[in-house]
């Protein structure tokens, strides 16, 4: 009775402001995307489907396939780079690793808009970039770098890969050394030892990574917007043009819906993942 | 002698599992008692519902003769020393001790001269300042010790006291724990699974198996007059032969009659410990128990030795002791007699 | 352990993607010139422009009461959620409430919460981005509290109540000097995350210049162009950063490598 009372105090507040500003809103908006649009902007409380139906139209629907696109190809490319970053810090010497981490995280940790910004500082026609491929005489013209889907990937691997670096060095970390020396004693050549034992023991953090990645990249608004070409770049830009400059908020609802729909199922997948190799850990 | 700790009927279930099964206990004023057993045989789980940390679906709790069973932690005349010490890492070792008596509101004045007091008694006024992580694992264990001493609890409780400590460090911890006792005149009630540590220790022991109580007696009784033949394979070695009760022994298939004190029937198994079996080449005709074997093996353990002998279908030990210059020491595959005293025999009933 | 030549020269190439681009622009912050084909010498000029405008004055103060305002309700709120999570029975459904603000998308809980203060018409202003900045302020401090809780020794606490301590005095005494790290650290991190929050300060500011936090005001500078003061603000918003962040590290040793 005691332990309620204390539990309740201690859990009221924090959870009372979850669901009066997280959940209670998120309902809201799921509501709204059964109603229809009003003539000035605001809602009329008819139910309807047609929400939905737009969303499942070409136009629309090529949006949300060029923005999975683009958030799988920024995750691709995250977990590669990551990955070999993360053995590399694992292989150092113990004293430098904790530092080592902490200048992977530290860019995560300063403004999103400004990392973004220096992209544009790198990529335009006079930036570094193509100034050094000028100088090194690779190409006499500046290149198109800015304002495309190359552009939008390379601003989202550069913000996100610092996350799959830590997630994927914490699962290489819980890895038992003495299975890579076992693997290698048993006369496994390095990528063998690679792919038949460190892999399989940090796939876990590999899916970790890479559905944050992909989760925040798709539903993405700022990347596109500064960096990418074209008004409705991806989702997270046609969300924010309903909601700001077309007025129509359950159109704009219906469309979140299904961000999130698409984000809860990577999230159960990773769930279901981690679980089954927890449970195989236990058994062996 | 009054009693200082009574438990009555102790139940303590978690959902389908019950870790107590109707405990009951008396431990007199100024024992040194023991509860041993294997983990999970329900010690540890008795001595926090003595603390208050636990509390039992039946039964009663009784401290000094008052009723504290839903008394709260805080408020028993009792303390307990946590099996990871439980030091609080933020605070300096003369702050740690001070701590239980700050909650009691005494005056300044009594505070610093009773952690004075008991810091100097452990040998700890050096590092009245330090911080635990600056300390030894011997040196945090007297601190716990200290803290909660200071408080001069009616019965100090202590779970696994020794077990964060190397062997040697363990051995000496034994004896003065033993010698405080003694000294500051409170009763300590012990957890282990270290039987050694028990029989050392303790003035009495109760030994605990999935959650019953087993056997309760002084060191030597258990030792010599085990009740089960749990107890006498937990504490020390036991050799078993099975067989049937008589009134005279244990009729034992292929060998005949083995000699001891019976009051069973039926199904039984008459025991006797490595160090009361000598070997000889012949059989006795005094009257003395008489196994024949064949030597399997020879294990040297310095002071002494220890020979396994295949006899009617088991290995019966029997420790010798180190051999003189010259004297004969059985050879394996030797054919030898496993003979013993019948008062040495114990007849336990089968499980 | 040896690290192979092609896994070091990775690592090096890996930290010059990081740290390359934000380099740059500090550097260009202190040319004269102000833009990125020539340097024509060292100037401080840009950052003298910087704070003498008067919207990036008012748009950091604007930062400030917003960071400082959220991190203390947070703070505190956290801390007593995480303390409440850890002791009492685990819940996945708990656990998914207390990790979703971390993961929904920040425009789906940017129009969810704007659509939730314009159904109950609440006029939108600094109180309302600070409302809405709690949300994922608690998220993060609970992830960190709730990390130092399950790395301590928890006899600590019924040692003191074996010693005799209330409830409030173990609290007080106890428990809290030992999640004390994990709660700067978690502050500070929710502090650098609020003056670092751009689209739910932008939907939940409402109309007019008065609520302007320095991300939108730095939003708007770079929808207008690459300009000088947009890297001496930049270097000067990252260096503090930077500084919170490795101060929290400081503070808590595990809070980003848990």
């Amino acid at each position: 009775m005691r332990n309620t009372l204390k539990s309740v105090i201690l859990l009221a507040p924090g959870l009372g402001w979850l669901a009066l500003f997280m959940v209670i809103p998120c309902a809201l908006i799921f509501t709204y995307a059964f109603f229809e649009r009003g003539v000035y902007g605001g809602i009329d409380y008819i139910f309807t489907f047609e929400n939905f139906q737009r969303a499942a139209d070409p136009l629309y629907l090529g949006i949300f396939l060029r923005s999975a696109k683009i958030a799988g190809l920024a995750t691709l490319f995250a977990i590669l780079l990551a990955y070999p970053a993360a053995y590399a810090i694992t292989r150092a010497p113990q004293r430098y690793q904790t530092a080592l981490l902490i200048f992977v995280i530290l860019p995560f940790w300063s403004n999103y808009l400004i990392r973004t910004y220096a992209w544009i500082v790198m990529l335009n026609r006079e930036g570094l970039i193509n100034q050094s491929l000028i100088g090194l005489g690779v190409t006499s013209e500046p290149l198109p770098l800015l304002y495309n889907n190359f552009a939008v990937i390379v601003g989202l691997v550069y913000n996100y890969t610092p996350f799959v670096v830590l997630a994927i060095y914490s699962s290489l970390n819980r890895i038992n050394r003495e299975t890579i020396e076992a693997s290698e004693d048993l006369g496994a050549p390095g990528f063998t030892t690679f792919r038949r034992v460190i892999l399989p023991q940090t796939i876990t953090g590999v899916a970790a990574g890479g559905v944050f990645v992909f989760v925040l990249s798709i539903g993405n608004f700022i990347t596109p917007d500064l960096l990418g070409g074209g008004r409705l770049q991806m989702v997270g830009n046609l969300i924010y043009d309903q909601f700001l400059s077309a007025r129509d908020w359950p159109f704009g609802a219906a469309l979140s819906m299904f961000l999130i729909a698409v984000m809860m199922a990577l999230l159960f997948t990773q769930a279901v993942l981690t679980n089954r190799a927890a449970g195989e850990g236990r058994a062996s | 002698m009054s009693t200082g700790v009574e438990l009555r009927n102790i139940v303590k279930r978690y959902g389908t599992f019950t870790a107590i099964d109707s405990v009951s206990l008396s431990i007199r004023d100024n024992e040194f008692f023991a509860l041993l057993g294997p983990s999970g045989c329900g010690k540890t789980t008795l001595l926090r519902t003595l603390a208050g940390f636990e509390m039992p679906q039946e039964g009663t709790v009784l401290v000094g003769g008052q009723d504290v069973t839903h008394t709260r932690p805080r408020n028993r005349p009792l303390n307990l020393m946590f099996q990871s010490y439980a030091l609080f890492p933020h605070m300096s070792v003369e702050r740690n001790v001070a701590y239980g008596l700050e909650m009691e509101k005494l005056p300044r004045d009594e505070i610093r001269s009773r952690v004075a007091e008991v810091l100097a008694s452990a040998q700890l006024t050096q590092f009245a300042n330090r911080k635990p992580d600056q300390l030894s694992g011997g040196q945090r264990q007297r601190v716990a010790l200290a803290r909660a001493l200071v408080k001069r609890p009616r019965v100090l409780l202590l779970d696994e006291p020794l077990s964060a400590l190397d062997k040697k460090l363990r051995e000496e911890m034994q004896l003065e724990l033993k010698r405080m006792q003694s000294e500051v005149g409170i009763t300590f009630l012990i957890v282990t699974h270290d039987q050694e540590e028990a029989l050392v220790m303790a003035d009495r022991i109760a030994v605990l198996r999935d959650g019953r109580l087993e056997q309760v007696g002084a060191p030597q009784e258990l030792y010599e007059h085990p009740s089960s033949r749990f107890v006498a394979n937990f504490i020390g070695v036991m050799n078993f032969l099975d067989g049937t009760a008589t009134r005279e022994g244990v009729e034992v298939p292929g060998i005949g009659l083995l000699k001891g004190e019976s009051t069973l029937s039926g199904p039984a198994s008459i025991a006797v410990r490595p160090e009361r079996v000598t070997l000889t080449t012949e059989a006795p005709t005094d009257g003395r128990n008489a196994v024949p074997g064949t030597v399997e093996d020879i294990a040297y353990h310095g002071i002494d030795l220890v020979a396994h002998v295949r006899a009617a279908g088991t290995s019966i030990a029997a420790r010798i002791p180190a051999a003189r210059v010259g004297e004969k020491v059985p050879q394996p595959g030797q054919p030898v007699f496993c003979v013993w005293e019948p008062e040495y025999s114990r007849v336990l009933p089968l499980n | 352990m040896k690290m192979g030549a092609g896994l070091k020269l990775h690592l090096v190439l890996f930290y010059a993607f990081l740290y390359v681009p934000i380099l740059v622009l500090m550097a260009l912050s202190f040319n004269r010139a102000g833009l990125p084909t020539v340097w024509t010498g060292f100037s401080l000029e840009w950052y003298g422009k910087l704070f003498t405008a008067d919207p990036i004055i008012k748009a950091a103060r604007n930062t400030l009461i917003v960071a400082v305002i959220s991190t203390v309700l947070a703070t505190v709120i956290g801390t007593a959620l995480a303390v409440g999570v850890e002791t009492r029975r685990k819940s996945s459904a708990l656990d998914a409430v207390l990790f979703a603000p971390m993961i929904i998308p920040d425009i789906v809980l940017a129009i969810a919460l704007l659509s939730f203060y314009s159904f109950l018409n609440v006029t939108l202003g600094l109180h309302s981005i600070i409302l809405s900045h709690v949300v994922f302020n608690i998220a993060f401090v609970v992830a960190v509290v709730r990390t130092r809780m399950r790395n301590f020794d928890h006899s600590i606490l019924e040692a003191s109540a074996d010693l005799g301590a209330s409830e409030f005095t173990t609290f007080r005494r106890v428990l809290l000097p030992a999640i004390a790290p994990g709660v700067i650290a978690g502050a500070l991190l929710s502090f650098t995350l609020s003056v670092d929050e751009f689209i739910i300060a932008f939907f939940t500011a409402g109309p007019g210049s008065s609520s302007t936090t320095l991300p939108m005001q730095i939003y708007a500078m770079i929808r207008f162009g690459v300009t000088p003061e947009i890297n001496a603000m930049a270097t000067i918003v990252m260096l503090v950063s930077f500084t919170l962040v490795l101060v929290a590290q400081r503070a808590d040793k595990e809070v980003f490598t848990r």
